[in-house]
C-alpha cells in the first residue's frame, strides 16, 4: 500500500498538470435535447422539502428544485444524500423533519418495482456476485463501491456528469483510479480507418449509464401514476431460512401503526430444526408503494433488533426480502410472507428431502387447515402413500408417509385439500455427495474497534440425478446435513499458517473470525486475515466418507461504513 | 496448419484436435478468483477486502501500518475515512496505528 | 470485436527460430514469421485482431495474419480477452490405478554413513536405529510384498521391481529369494517383471555381479565423482572414505555387467558442486554409461546444503554439460548426461503432470516390514503409510492423499509456465525443507524454470537440426523406472 499510495500520488500531480483548462463557459441557447431533459425534471410539490433543501438548491417556475428534480432513487439512496449534505454541505435538518423529507422524496422520486428489483440485493444487503453488463461502467464505478449504489439510481445525464464531478471532487484519486485512462492516447486509426476511441472510461460510463438507467422511464410513469398506499393490515403466513439454523414457519399479524403507510407487526414463528418458538414485534414504513422497511425485536431485552427489507407484488398478496443483523448485516432470514385468506394454504415441509424405503412421520406447515382432515386429503404423488393424519392443526398437520423402494427419485408437488406447494418434497434414494455453501465466504477480523463479522457455512447433500454425474443440471438438492467441520490451510503463502490464526468453526458451520488489531505472535506483527479451505466430512448411513470444502477469506474491517440504518425508523 | 508447426507429440494431438483434454485443460489453470461483491474493491493492485487471487496473501498486512496512508491520501474512500472531507481528525488520537490502533474509530458517513 | 491477449506459454528461441511452450498442455509449437510477430505484438499489449493485422498489414498479408490468429487462438497461444476459460477440470487419476513400480526397501542397515543420508542421517524421518521396524525384511515379507506387487499391477503386463535400501546388497539372500519368486509367479500370471537396484558399490563382489548379470538386474551406483568428493560424505561408520574400496568393484562391474546399462547417481552438496569434473570422472575414467544428478535433500540449515548461488552455479554448469550432450545427440552419438535425456523425453511427449511423481499412484515404497508408503523416501514413516502389503492399498488414504496434493491446489504454482512438468517437486524434498509434502519447493523454483528453459532450447535443437534423434522418445513406455533416486 505504501508504495501504491507514492506511486499514485505522483501520478495524479502529472495527470493535474496534463489536464486541459476548463473551456470558457459560452452562453447559448440549449438544443432540443437540453431541453427536453430540463422538461422531464420532476416538481416538488412539498413545502417541509422545499424548505429545507431551498437554501441551497434553486426553485424554478415549474416548481422544480435544482438538482433534486431530476434524479430518483431507493429511500437508501436518499437518507445518503441528506446525509451527505449535513455532514459536508452544511446543512442543518430536526430528524423528524429529515423524516418527512427523506418519505416525500422516496415516494415521488423513487423507483418503480421492475426498477428496483434488480437491485434489491443492496438494501437486503446480500452478499452477490453482480456484474453490470456494460464492461467500462462496471470498472469506473466498482473500483471503489458496489455496483448496487448505481444501479437503484434513475439521472439524467447532466445529473449524471454532475454526480462524477462530485465524486472528482470530494475524492480527488478517484480521477486517477477509475475516471481517467492511464497511459498515452492511441494515435493509430482503427481497422475500420477511424480514429481509435480515446475516451476516458468515465467518459464512456456517463452516456451509458444516462441510456440504461434514466431519469424518464415507461415503469416510473406507469408506477408513480398507479402508487397507492397498500393496506396490509391483516394475517400473513411467514416463511423463514436462516443458513445454519435451517426453516422457519409462522405468522405475522400485521396492525396500522401511527400513520397510514406504517405498520406494527407480531411475529411468531418455529424453528423446525429445535421446535423453539419466537417472537418479535416491530414497526414498519412502506415507501413507494412496495418497499417495505421494517425493525423487529425479540423481547424487550433486545435493543439491536434485525432490520427487515422486503418487497410487495403488486397485488399485494406476498413480501419477499431479507430479514438481518451483525456488525455487516451478515446474519439474516430470507424471508416470505403471504396474506392469509379462506383457503387453506401450505407452507412446506420440515424437511427438504425424504429417502425412499421406510415410514416416517413429516410435519406439514401452511395455514387454514381444515380440523378433520383425512389421509386421502395428502398427496406426494406416486409412490409415496400417506398411512395416517398423526394430527392436525390449523397450521400443522402431522402426517405418516411411507416412501417405496422403487418411488420415482426427484421433486415432488405436495397438496393438502386441494392446495398444492410445488416441490416441496425431494425423493432421494442415497446421498452421492455435498457441497458447502457459500463456496466462497467472508468474514472480518474484529471485537476489539470493530465488528466482527461472521460466516455461517451449510453442507448440502446432493443426489447426482438421473445421469449419474455430479454437478449437472439435474442433480438433486437434498437439503443442509450434519457434518463434521475443520479448517484447512489454504497455501497461498509460505509458512503463514493462517488456519492458526484466522478463527474457529463451530460444530454447526459457523466460522467466527479473530479479534482486529496487530497480533504479536505472528510474523511480522502481522494482524489476523488470512485464507483457508473451510472442510466438511460427512459419513452416510452406508458408511462413505464424503469430503467437500469452500474457500474462505478472513479479511480486513471495513473502517468507514455508508449505510442506512434511519429508513425503517 | 501453416503457421504452427506442432513438434512434440502433444502439439501433434492438439493439432489434430484428437487430444480434447489438451484442449479443455486450456490456459490459466488458476481456478477463477472467488468474486466478493457489495463494496469490495477487488481491482486494485491489492484490492482492500482480497488481492489480485482473491486471497490476503498480497494484502499490505497488517493493515494497521497503512491507515495513514489510505486515510491522508483518500486511497480507498469506500473503505478507510477520507481526511480530504468527511473525517479530518480521524488519527488525531493517533500517534503510531501499530501502538494506537484502538483509537481509531468506525466513521459513518 | 474483443481484444486478443496472450494465452500462457514460454516462449523460446532455438536454432535461430521461435518456439512457444504452452501452459498446461505442454505442447511445443514451432512458429512462422507472421505467427511470431503476432506474439511479439501481443507481449507489448492486447489490441484488438482488426488493429493487429493494420499494424502487421505491411509485413504480412492480411488474409494470412487472420489465418494465423485463427491458429494461435485454436491451440490457444492467444486468447479473446474477457472471455474467460473454462476453469480446467480437476483430473484425478482413475481408481484402483495400477502399481507399476514398487520400491522393496530390503534393508534399511546400511555399511556405509554417508552423512547427508536421508535414510540414516540428519534429516531421516524414519528411526532406523532405534524404531520397531526390523532392520532386515524377511522372505515371507518379500513373498507378500511380490504377491501385493502383482496383484495391484491390474491389466499391467509388465511390473518394475527396484531394491532399495539401506545398502541392499547387505540382504542379499532375500533379494535373490524376491527375484526367484517373482519370476516364477510372475510367469504364472502371465506378467514379466523388470529388476533393477541401488548400491553403493562397496559388496559388489565377482559372484554378485555375475547373479545380478544373469538376473538382468539393472544396476544403479551412488556415487558422488572422483575421490576427493566421494570421501566427503559418503564414508564408512569410522569416517575412511569409500572411494578406494569402490572403485576397482565398479570397474569390475562395467566389465561384467553386459546385460544392462549401468547408471551413476551423484548427490550434489554444496562441497562437491563440479558437475562437469564429476560427470567427466565418472564417464571417461570409470566408464559409466549413464549419469544423472540430484541435488541433496536436506534442511536448508545443514552445511552441506545447497544455498541460492550454488543453485545458479549448478544450473550454469549443467547447462555447459547440456550443450555437450546437444553437440552429441546432433551427430547420433551417446552421451551419458542421463537428466538431459530424461527431462527431452518429457518434453517430447508433453507430460503435463498433475503430480510431480508416481509416488502413491503408479509407485509405492515398501518397509523392510512390509509397510506400504508414499514412496521409498517414505517407507517406514507412519505418517505417510498407505496401506501394507498383506492387507493393499488403504483406498481411502490414498484418495485423501492424492486430492491434498493436486497440482490443481498449489496455488504457488499456478502462475508458474514450468509446472506441467515440476509440478511442485518431490514430496520428500519438500517435507524436508518445509515439514509439509504437499508443499511446492519454492527454494528451488528458478533452478527448475532455467533447467527447463534450458531443455526446451536444446528439444527445438534437436528437433530443427536432428529430428530423428527424438524418435527413440516414441517407443519408450511410459514410465522407467530402472533408476531410483
Amino acid at each position: 500500500m505504501l508504495t501504491g499510495c507514492a506511486i499514485s500520488a505522483a501520478v495524479l500531480s502529472l495527470s493535474l498538470l496534463a489536464q486541459q483548462p476548463p473551456p470558457p463557459k459560452e452562453t447559448k441557447e440549449p438544443t432540443e435535447k437540453e431541453k427536453e431533459e430540463i422538461d422531464s425534471g420532476i416538481p416538488i410539490a412539498s413545502e417541509v422539502v422545499r424548505k429545507a433543501c431551498s437554501p441551497c438548491h434553486k426553485i424554478d417556475e415549474k416548481q422544480r428544485m435544482s438538482r433534486i428534480s431530476w434524479r430518483r432513487t431507493t429511500p437508501e439512496g436518499w437518507e445518503f444524500t441528506i446525509k451527505r449534505m449535513v455532514e459536508l454541505n452544511g446543512l442543518k435538518i430536526e430528524p423528524a423533519e429529515a423524516r418527512e423529507v427523506l418519505k416525500y422524496l422516496a415516494n415521488n422520486l423513487g423507483l418503480a418495482p421492475e426498477e428496483a428489483r434488480a437491485a434489491s440485493f443492496e438494501a437486503e444487503k446480500r452478499m452477490i456476485d453482480y456484474k453490470y453488463a456494460d464492461k467500462d461502467t462496471n470498472e469506473v464505478c466498482s473500483k471503489c463501491h458496489s455496483m448496487g449504489r448505481v444501479i437503484s439510481q434513475r439521472r439524467s445525464k447532466g445529473e449524471w456528469e454532475l454526480l462524477v464531478a462530485m465524486h472528482r471532487g470530494y475524492y480527488p484519486l478517484s480521477d486517477f483510479q477509475a475516471f481517467r485512462r492511464g497511459g498515452p492516447p492511441r494515435t493509430e486509426p482503427g481497422p475500420d480507418g477511424r480514429p481509435p476511441d480515446n475516451r476516458h472510461p468515465m467518459d464512456k460510463a456517463i452516456p451509458k449509464l444516462a441510456e440504461d438507467l434514466p431519469l424518464k422511464t415507461p415503469e416510473w410513469s406507469a408506477w408513480s401514476a398507479n402508487m397507492r398506499v397498500p393496506k396490509l393490515v391483516g394475517r400473513w403466513t411467514f416463511t423463514g431460512y436462516q443458513p445454519g439454523k435451517g426453516r422457519y414457519y409462522g405468522e405475522t399479524v400485521i396492525k396500522p401503526g401511527e400513520k397510514e403507510d406504517e405498520a406494527q407487526t407480531e411475529t411468531r414463528y418455529v424453528q423446525v430444526k429445535t421446535g423453539e418458538t419466537i417472537t418479535r414485534h416491530g414497526r414498519a414504513l412502506v415507501y413507494t408503494g412496495f418497499q417495505w422497511r421494517g425493525r423487529s425485536f425479540e423481547g424487550s431485552t433486545d435493543k439491536e433488533g434485525w432490520r427487515e427489507v422486503m418487497f410487495l407484488d403488486r397485488n399485494q398478496r406476498e413480501l419477499t426480502g431479507r430479514w438481518f443483523t451483525g456488525g455487516y448485516e451478515e446474519t439474516g432470514i430470507d424471508v416470505t410472507m403471504a396474506r392469509v385468506g379462506s383457503d387453506p394454504m401450505v407452507l412446506g415441509l420440515d424437511r427438504a428431502a425424504l429417502q425412499t424405503g421406510g415410514v416416517r412421520t413429516v410435519q406439514i406447515y401452511g395455514a387454514n387447515f381444515p380440523a378433520d382432515l383425512a389421509a386421502g386429503a395428502i398427496d406426494f404423488g406416486h409412490g409415496v402413500a400417506v398411512k395416517r393424519v398423526v394430527s392436525a392443526s390449523p397450521s400443522l398437520v402431522k402426517a405418516e408417509v411411507e416412501v417405496a423402494k422403487d418411488a420415482t427419485l426427484g421433486p415432488r408437488d405436495v397438496s393438502v385439500a386441494g392446495v398444492v406447494r410445488e416441490g416441496a418434497a425431494m425423493i432421494y434414494d442415497r446421498i452421492d455427495g455435498i457441497k458447502v455453501k457459500p463456496q466462497a465466504g467472508m468474514a472480518r477480523v474484529g471485537g476489539i474497534n470493530f465488528p466482527k463479522q461472521y460466516q455461517q457455512f451449510e453442507a448440502v447433500a446432493f443426489h447426482n440425478g438421473a445421469d449419474g454425474k455430479p454437478d449437472t443440471k439435474d442433480d438433486l438438492n437434498l437439503g443442509p446435513v450434519d457434518v463434521t467441520w475443520s479448517i484447512e490451510e489454504y497455501t497461498a503463502t509460505y509458512d503463514d499458517n493462517d488456519k492458526d490464526y484466522v478463527g474457529t468453526l463451530d460444530s454447526n458451520g459457523l466460522f467466527t473470525p479473530n479479534v482486529d488489531g496487530p497480533n504479536v505472535k505472528r510474523r511480522g506483527n502481522a494482524n489476523n486475515v488470512g485464507d483457508v479451505w473451510v472442510v466438511a466430512t460427512y459419513k452416510t448411513p452406508e458408511g462413505k466418507v464424503l469430503r467437500a470444502r469452500a474457500h474462505l477469506l478472513v479479511t480486513m474491517p471495513l473502517y468507514v461504513k455508508f449505510d442506512q440504518p434511519e429508513v425503517s425508523q | 496448419m501453416k503457421h504452427l508447426k506442432s513438434i512434440n507429440r502433444k502439439a501433434a494431438r492438439i493439432d489434430r484436435q484428437a487430444d480434447v483434454v489438451a484442449l479443455q485443460q486450456g490456459p490459466p489453470q488458476q481456478a477463477p478468483a472467488p468474486h466478493f461483491p457489495l463494496g469490495c474493491t477487488l481491482i486494485f493492485s491489492p484490492g482492500w477486502e482480497a488481492d489480485r487471487n482473491g486471497g490476503t496473501a498480497g494484502l499490505c498486512t497488517p493493515v494497521e501500518r497503512d491507515l495513514f496512508d489510505c486515510h491522508a491520501g483518500c486511497f480507498w474512500p469506500a473503505q478507510v475515512p477520507d481526511q480530504l472531507n468527511h473525517a479530518p481528525d480521524w488519527t488525531a488520537k493517533c500517534a503510531s496505528a501499530q501502538k494506537d490502533w484502538r483509537k481509531i474509530d468506525l466513521v459513518f458517513p | 470485436m474483443s481484444a486478443l491477449a496472450l494465452g500462457e506459454f514460454h516462449p523460446f528461441r532455438s536454432a535461430g527460430r521461435d518456439f512457444l511452450y504452452l501452459v498446461p498442455s505442454a505442447a511445443v509449437f514451432e512458429l512462422d514469421e507472421a505467427a511470431s510477430a503476432i506474439v511479439d505484438r501481443l507481449r507489448e499489449s492486447s489490441t484488438g485482431t482488426g488493429e493487429l493485422v493494420a499494424e502487421l498489414s505491411a509485413r504480412f498479408p492480411a488474409a494470412e495474419l487472420q489465418e494465423t490468429v485463427g491458429e494461435l487462438l485454436r491451440v490457444r497461444a492467444i486468447s479473446v480477452e474477457g472471455v474467460p476459460d473454462e476453469p480446467p477440470p480437476r483430473q484425478m487419476p482413475p481408481e484402483n490405478f495400477p502399481l507399476t513400480t514398487m520400491v522393496l526397501n530390503v534393508t534399511n542397515q546400511c555399511n556405509l554413513s554417508c552423512t547427508y543420508c536421508y535414510e540414516y542421517g540428519e534429516d531421516k524421518i524414519v528411526d532406523t536405529e532405534n524404531g520397531r521396524k526390523p532392520k532386515f525384511m524377511s522372505e515371507q515379507t518379500a513373498r507378500e510384498s511380490v504377491d501385493f506387487m502383482l496383484r495391484e499391477s491390474g491389466e499391467n503386463r509388465m511390473a518394475h521391481l527396484t531394491f532399495f535400501g539401506g545398502e541392499t546388497l547387505l540382504n542379499l539372500p532375500v533379494l535373490r529369494f524376491a527375484i526367484a519368486y517373482a519370476r516364477e509367479r510372475a510367469a504364472a500370471m502371465g506378467k514379466e517383471v523388470d529388476f533393477s537396484l541401488t548400491t553403493n558399490g562397496t559388496l559388489l563382489r565377482p559372484e554378485v555381479i555375475d547373479f545380478l548379470t544373469e538376473n538382468r538386474v539393472g544396476v544403479t551406483i551412488s556415487i558422488d565423482g572422483p575421490k576427493e568428493m566421494q570421501d566427503q560424505f559418503r564414508v564408512f561408520h569410522n569416517g575412511t572414505g569409500s572411494y578406494d574400496v569402490i572403485a576397482p568393484k565398479i570397474r569390475e562391474l562395467l566389465r561384467r555387467h553386459q546385460t544392462r546399462p549401468i547408471g551413476a547417481r551423484v548427490t550434489l552438496t554444496s562441497h562437491t558442486l563440479d558437475v562437469r569434473k564429476i560427470f567427466q570422472h565418472l564417464t571417461e575414467e570409470i566408464g559409466f554409461w549413464e549419469v544423472g544428478f540430484a541435488p541433496v535433500t536436506t534442511s536448508p540449515n545443514r552445511k552441506y546444503a545447497i544455498a541460492e548461488e550454488g543453485f545458479d552455479d549448478m544450473l550454469e554448469q549443467f547447462r555447459s554439460l547440456a550443450d555437450e550432450f546437444l553437440e552429441f545427440a546432433v551427430e547420433n552419438r551417446h552421451h551419458g548426461f542421463s537428466n538431459v535425456k530424461d527431462t527431452l523425453e518429457e518434453i517430447h511427449k508433453g507430460v503435463s503432470k498433475a503430480y510431480p511423481c508416481g509416488a502413491g499412484l503408479g509407485l509405492m515404497g515398501v518397509s523392510t516390514d512390509g509397510d506400504v508408503a508414499l514412496c521409498h523416501r517414505f517407507a517406514g514413516s507412519d505418517a505417510h503409510k498407505l496401506g501394507t502389503v498383506r492387507s493393499g492399498i488403504d483406498r481411502l488414504v490414498q484418495i485423501g492423499y492424492l486430492e491434498k496434493h493436486h497440482i490443481a491446489d498449489k496455488t504457488d504454482c499456478s502462475q508458474c509456465w514450468a509446472r506441467p512438468l515440476c509440478s511442485g517437486g518431490c514430496y520428500h524434498e519438500a517435507y524436508t525443507r518445509y515439514g509439509e509434502t504437499a508443499h511446492p519447493n519454492l527454494h528451488y523454483c528458478e533452478w527448475i524454470r532455467g533447467w527447463t528453459d534450458t531443455c526446451l532450447r536444446i528439444y527445438g535443437e534437436l528437433a530443427v537440426r536432428n529430428p530423428r534423434y527424438l524418435e527413440q522418445f516414441e517407443e519408450k513406455v511410459a514410465y522407467e523406472a530402472s533408476q531410483v533416486n
